[in-house]
């Protein structure tokens, strides 16, 4: 099959700018929806993630806190993981 | 009631005074779960040998970085995991803890206890791979190690620091002169380690109630990888083992290291590369398998005295199939070592146990290490030896055969007879002596083949019963003077006269 060039060459640029988006975006989970004004207040705490790009996704499952995800790194400050590393610790106790 | 609200109160202070830290982690998610081995995307800052936890519960180790994905062979349970769980890098290479109290203890390659006992208490923690000592921490080998098998201590000496292959088909007792060389080490202040790879679990069982039988367990360690354990515990295993020895040798201690065995080993880490789809070379191995041995082996050696003295002396095992030794593991590992000790089913199933070709088999630095008696009544054995394998081939065609040469057949077949030993019976260095002595100054030519075992038994026997005094005399001046000999002569002349 043949595809034209000037079409092959923008889609591949589509396609990077998306695969960069997708690694460039932060992905802040919280247990609900957060205003702006709660994000801005994350991001101020954050240098790393300041001017970048973010989505905000809920889950109910974190109980509380937030994780912040981008790229391979995460940061995870939600009361799950708290309650996790907790029952980690009474295990390693026994 | 009192108190739980001084508690609460507490922890309420605790909290308000705590800062929340905010560590990054690297993640991945599973992508892909292949037998035993699994590969993640994402992990972009992950380093090799790093250890990694799986969301399930089980840990890995990064064993292959590829371009967009991680390698990673999963330590333990393999069949909770799920693609797309998340994988977590816990920032530091894989250790094992290590500490005294895992002398005579039997445990897994992470140091678990598959003993009735519990969990082992470090404060120390040794890495699994370590770049091994270099020259300059180096000395060569000086002190002998007794392994308390007359032929290996005669004709094949063993060095503390050497690292001396055993090879054979199986079933010709490869193990059997490992245990031996262990159980002969309970008055040497030396520590054993005893690695199993890919063996049975019934034969774990008996090495663990041998040791334990003979009370060598008590300066011993045993790992175990066994048959049934995931291939990633079977390949970390020699590894973990040398790091236990590490930990000894730092110590300045003399440590002695058994691999049983390397060539199990070998199939482990082919299973895991192919898995990997690493392009496969001769008889499927992947090209780092040369690598893989000299890695491990180079770790044992002997430190100078700035380096604390210790020794880690290796005891690899290679299983060959047909008695073939140019295969591809055999080579490689015989090009590692400084020697090998060669065992024959044919010799073995002729009653000559341990069935070690002297022929064939060599210890390239043991030879500085022998002690200075030995060696005035090993030379001449094994000149005695290589003439009689020449002859002994040669002399089954001719009928008629010349005086000399008669005496050469019949010295070289009392010294095949005086090598051989019962199997967990080691002896010392001055009983030894005395045997080797005894076939070395012609006493056994006047005697039938049949009567040689009775000899050395009743000599050993007298020996034991009055030879206090001597053998402290040959231990300690190492060198055989005339009084030494006088005595020694009268010693076997009794016993010649007894029978």
């Amino acid at each position: 099959m043949k595809v034209d060039p000037v079409l092959l060459q923008e889609f591949q640029k589509r396609l990077e700018e998306s695969q960069h988006k997708m690694t460039q975006k932060v992905f802040i989970t919280s247990a609900y929806k957060l205003d702006t004004a709660e994000i801005d207040r994350i991001l101020a705490v954050f240098p790393q993630i300041r001017d970048k790009e973010y989505e905000n996704i809920v889950d109910k499952n974190l109980l509380g806190g937030i994780i912040i995800r981008f790229g391979s790194k995460v940061i995870d400050l939600s009361i799950e993981e708290t309650l996790d590393s907790f029952l980690k610790h009474i295990y390693e106790i026994n | 009631m009192k108190l739980i609200d001084q508690y609460l109160q507490e922890v309420e202070k605790n909290l308000k005074s705590a800062k929340v830290k905010a560590n990054v982690k690297e993640v991945g998610i599973v992508e892909e779960l292949r037998d035993g081995v699994a590969l993640a995307l994402g992990l972009d800052n992950v380093t090799f040998g790093e250890v990694v936890e799986f969301e399930s519960g089980s840990k890995g180790y990064v064993i292959d970085l590829m371009e967009d994905k991680v390698g990673i062979i999963v330590l333990g349970d393999y069949l909770k995991i799920k693609s797309g769980e998340q994988v977590k890098a816990l920032g530091y290479t894989l250790s094992v803890p290590v500490s005294d109290e895992i002398l005579g203890r039997v445990v897994d390659p992470l140091c678990n206890p598959l003993d009735e006992g519990s969990a082992i208490r470090a404060d120390k923690t040794y890495p699994v791979e370590k770049i091994a000592p270099s020259v300059v921490l180096r000395k060569s080998v000086s002190v002998p190690l007794q392994t308390g098998i007359k032929a290996i201590d005669a004709l094949i000496p063993i060095g503390r620091g050497q690292r001396e292959l055993i090879i054979g088909d199986r079933g010709t007792g490869k193990t059997t002169i490992a245990l031996d060389s262990i159980l002969n080490q309970k008055h040497e202040n030396l520590i054993c380690i005893y690695c199993g790879v890919g063996q049975k679990n019934s034969k774990m069982a008996l090495v663990v109630n041998l040791l334990k039988k003979h009370k060598a367990l008590d300066y011993s360690v045993i790992v175990s990888a066994s048959a049934s354990d995931p291939v990633s515990t079977q390949y970390l295993a020699p590894y973990a083992a040398t790091a236990i020895g590490e930990y000894f040798m730092d110590k300045g201690k003399d440590v002695l290291i058994v691999y049983d065995d390397l060539s199990k080993h070998a199939w482990a880490y082919r299973q895991i590369s192919l898995i990997l789809r690493r392009p496969a070379g001769r008889e499927a191995y992947p090209g780092d398998i040369f690598y893989l041995h000299s890695r491990l082996l180079e770790r044992s050696c002997r430190l100078n005295e700035k380096a604390g003295g210790g020794s880690m002396t290796a005891l690899p095992i290679i299983e060959t199939l047909e008695g073939d030794v140019s295969a591809y593991i055999p080579t490689n590992v015989i090009s590692i070592t400084d020697g090998q000790i060669f065992l024959e089913t044919d010799l073995f199933n002729a009653g000559v146990r341990p069935a070690i070709n002297v022929g064939l088999s060599v210890s390239r630095v043991g030879g500085n290490a022998q002690t200075k008696g030995m060696k005035q009544v090993a030379g001449r054995l094994k000149l005695d030896l290589a003439q009689y394998r020449e002859m002994a081939a040669f002399s089954q065609f001719e009928s008629e055969l010349d005086e000399e040469t008669k005496k050469l057949l019949n010295r070289g077949s009392k010294v095949t007879q005086i090598l051989k030993q019962d199997k967990n019976k080691p002896y010392t260095l001055a009983e030894e002596i005395v045997i080797l002595w005894a076939a070395h100054k012609g006493y056994l030519d006047t005697m039938a083949v049949a009567d040689v075992e009775s000899f050395e038994k009743t000599l050993i026997e007298l020996f034991r019963q009055r030879g206090a005094d001597l053998a402290k005399h040959i231990v300690k001046e190492k060198v055989l003077n005339e009084e030494t000999e006088g005595r020694l002569k009268k010693l076997v002349e009794d016993v010649i006269s007894k029978n």
